[in-house]
């Protein structure tokens, strides 16, 4: 407890809205990852928003565990969709020559990432 | 004689730092100022007497006084010259200063003090300023992006695209992006003389980078000579959305953003 602060899980319409948190710790991460894949398969989800407009440090490490935790949605059949990623962390991404997955669905903000799920 | 020899060196030693144009001070391990050069009084408009036996920092104050990295501190522990830049309060004026400290030794190679070589760069400081603003002003000219249509953004390249350039158009596009929530960005590399490796590597960069913004990219402006390059140097664009002119791009994004455009009936 304590390590998934300010991780907020939303339910509207079959679909599951993540807010992350500006800073997230390995372990944190796995927390998240554990609730949302958890609450997908109780609750009947067909689309995932990862909202990261609040994230304001994304290293290789974050990239490749939510690019894991696509994965694991996908393989539930489940779509998701990476929302609001912000300038400066793009950047960074770049920087750090982060092995970009163009599969994974990406939208600017929350509005685009939802028509986009339907 | 030889005595008569030196005495005439000595002289001619002390008019020979009297008369170099820059100021030099001496001063000793308390940092008292021992000795100031014609030049130096010249700066401080002072005159000697008023000068030796005064702390340092009373004359030329600068950030780095009563600090660790005051230079001169710096170089009479560890021996060595040091070199930097910094900003003095001359009589209330505000100068920039560029310094090199040297630990002063006596004949058996102890340190007893440290001398000091002082240049106004205020000329300089002031040059560099104006290239940076230059610099800016080009760097704000060369990477425009315009909103075309809702949605839609482009970017026209003109001219070299090197790494920071490169940089500078991403952090440029990006931001907008976040700003407009454009869908569609299209690079127009008409103006780009020439394509090599890095160039398409910036390019792939770039396009990379909006993708994870969720924003499309649309290489556009590729000339046949420019296409010959990329597939002469072995450049995988593959995953880059490219079209040759920037109307085909723009015919691509309405197909992107589902929409048509008419002909008006008569």
């Amino acid at each position: 407890m304590g390590e998934d602060y300010n991780t907020s899980i939303t339910v509207i319409k079959n679909n599951l809205i993540v807010a992350l948190p500006a800073e997230m710790t390995d372990s944190c991460i796995q927390n998240i990852e554990k609730m949302i894949t958890e609450k997908a398969y109780q609750k009947n989800i067909h689309g995932v928003l990862l909202n990261f407009s609040m994230v304001t440090v994304m290293d290789t490490y974050t990239y490749r565990a939510f690019e894991y935790i696509t994965r694991v949605f996908s393989l539930m059949g489940i779509q998701t969709i990476w929302v609001g990623l912000s300038p400066g962390v793009v950047f960074g991404l770049i920087d750090l020559d982060v092995a970009i997955n163009t599969r994974i669905k990406m939208a600017v903000n929350l509005e685009i990432g939802l028509t986009l799920l339907n | 004689m030889n005595k008569k020899f030196q005495e005439a060196d000595d002289k001619l030693k002390a008019q020979i730092l009297d008369q170099i144009p820059t100021p030099v001070m001496a001063v000793n391990k308390e940092l008292i100022v021992t000795y100031m050069n014609e030049a130096g009084k010249k700066l401080l408009k002072n005159r000697s007497e008023d000068i030796i036996g005064i702390a340092c920092k009373d004359i030329i104050c600068t950030d780095q006084c009563g600090t660790d990295d005051c230079a001169m501190l710096k170089a009479m522990r560890s021996g060595k010259t040091y070199s930097s830049r910094t900003e003095a309060t001359l009589g209330g004026q505000t100068i920039p200063l560029e310094f090199s400290a040297v630990p002063l030794v006596d004949d058996s190679g102890k340190i007893i003090g440290g001398l000091e070589f002082v240049l106004d760069i205020t000329e300089r400081v002031l040059y560099e300023n104006r290239l940076k603003e230059q610099n800016h002003t080009i760097r704000e000219m060369s990477t425009p992006t315009i909103k075309l249509w809702e949605g839609v953004m482009v970017l026209p390249v003109v001219g070299v695209v090197d790494s920071m350039r490169a940089q500078h158009m991403m952090e440029s596009m990006l931001t907008k992006i976040a700003e407009t929530y454009a869908k569609v960005i299209i690079l127009d590399i008409h103006g780009v003389a020439a394509v090599d490796t890095a160039v398409a590597n910036h390019l792939i960069k770039i396009t990379k980078a909006t993708k994870l913004m969720g924003c499309d990219c649309i290489l556009s402006g590729i000339s046949p000579a420019v296409a010959q390059t990329i597939i002469q140097l072995g450049i995988d664009m593959e995953a880059i959305n490219t079209r040759a002119t920037l109307s085909d791009a723009l015919t691509e994004a309405f197909l992107m953003l589902n929409l048509e455009v008419n002909k008006k009936k008569q």
